[in-house]
């Protein structure tokens, strides 16, 4: 049998299946190298958990606790403010015609183009070919444009 | 859940009452993890002080993601893979510094403890963690899971994202190469 090395750690560990643990067994008994080989892997785990332990200090539990706090009230005041700030009965109906006013003056400044109007303006040498275009300036007057489309 | 399972972890019941605002649930779970977080920090990157503050932002995240906590693992592979992460970053900062500061600052990677040396405790702590701090980031975060937090390979795996055979053979070549650079002391 060829020597078990590579599985030596996962044995360690308790990481191989019941074949893999039992096979494994069977070559330490016959096998001096590999047997010193879990012995020393065996020492590095000791030397390893050996070592220092810290104990975190007084001062980062306080600042963990604070931040986490200040992190929650952050968060309640945002939810508090949308909740019974904006939305409360007077500043929600200020928002409300805020939003109306502004709007309409969006809208009647014709302020949302759509694509068409960007196509006409990116063409108009040609759109300038037709007289309604050509005598743009007499929309304002509404009779004279009715007058214009019977013609 | 994993793969269609529930996750039978109380500590994931505890992160799902902070999650749903229960404060002191963050508390409970503070008080279980803040030593093993800080010490695995403080083995990742080998400074008291900036472990500390790393274990802090660690605990600030999980605070920050709350709301949009899933468990999709056990609690302490989410909390160690956010270390993980945490640690691995500051391990780039700190090459980076050093790249950009002193070389006489950069210390000499892979030195070897000697057969001849006689070794106190704290000397041979020092051994040791200058030893672990040789070892490359992922065989060093896969071999400190396995030993201290005595997570399974499969967890380490999913904090690391490599795979169950990866971290077997993460842990395998650390403890290997351990075992050559403490070759005197063991």
């Amino acid at each position: 049998m060829k020597h078990a090395e590579k599985d030596l750690s996962a044995y360690l560990d308790g990481e191989l299946g019941e074949r893999d643990r039992r096979r494994i067994e069977e070559h330490l008994a016959v096998c001096e190298s590999c047997r010193r080989e879990l012995d020393a892997l065996e020492r590095v785990e000791d030397i390893l958990l050996r070592g220092p332990t810290l104990k975190p200090s007084v001062r980062f539990e306080r600042a963990v606790l604070r931040g986490m706090r200040n992190l929650e009230e952050e968060s309640a005041g945002f939810f508090e403010k949308v909740w019974h700030g904006i939305l409360s009965p007077i500043p929600a109906a200020a928002l409300m015609a805020v939003l109306l006013i502004s709007v309409g003056l969006y809208v009647s400044s014709g302020g949302m183009r759509g694509k068409e109007d960007y196509e006409i303006a990116e063409s108009l040498e040609m759109y300038e070919e037709y007289p309604i275009i050509r005598d743009m300036d007499l929309f304002e007057h509404l009779d004279v444009l009715q007058v214009m489309e019977e013609g | 859940m994993i793969g269609g399972k529930t996750i039978d972890d109380p500590d994931v019941r505890i992160m799902l009452r902070y999650k749903n605002g229960d404060e002191k649930a963050f508390e409970e779970i503070f008080r279980k993890y803040k030593k093993p977080m800080v010490n695995y920090l403080y083995r990742m990157v080998g400074n008291e002080g900036r472990a500390e503050e790393l274990a802090q932002d660690v605990f600030l995240k999980v605070a920050e993601g709350r709301r949009r906590y899933e468990p999709l693992a056990k609690l302490s592979t989410w909390l160690f893979r956010i270390a993980t992460n945490v640690a691995l970053n500051e391990r780039r900062r700190e090459e980076y510094r050093s790249a950009h500061t002193s070389l006489d600052a950069v210390e000499e990677p892979g030195h070897t403890a000697r057969g001849d040396m006689t070794t106190g405790g704290k000397e041979m702590d020092e051994i040791v963690k200058k030893a672990v701090a040789g070892l490359p980031d992922t065989q060093r975060a896969a071999l400190l899971l396995c030993t201290h937090e005595e997570m399974s390979y499969r967890d380490i795996g999913l904090a690391l994202s490599v795979s169950e055979k990866a971290v077997k053979s993460l842990v395998h070549r650390a403890r290997e190469s351990l075992r050559k650079t403490l070759k005197g002391v063991l």
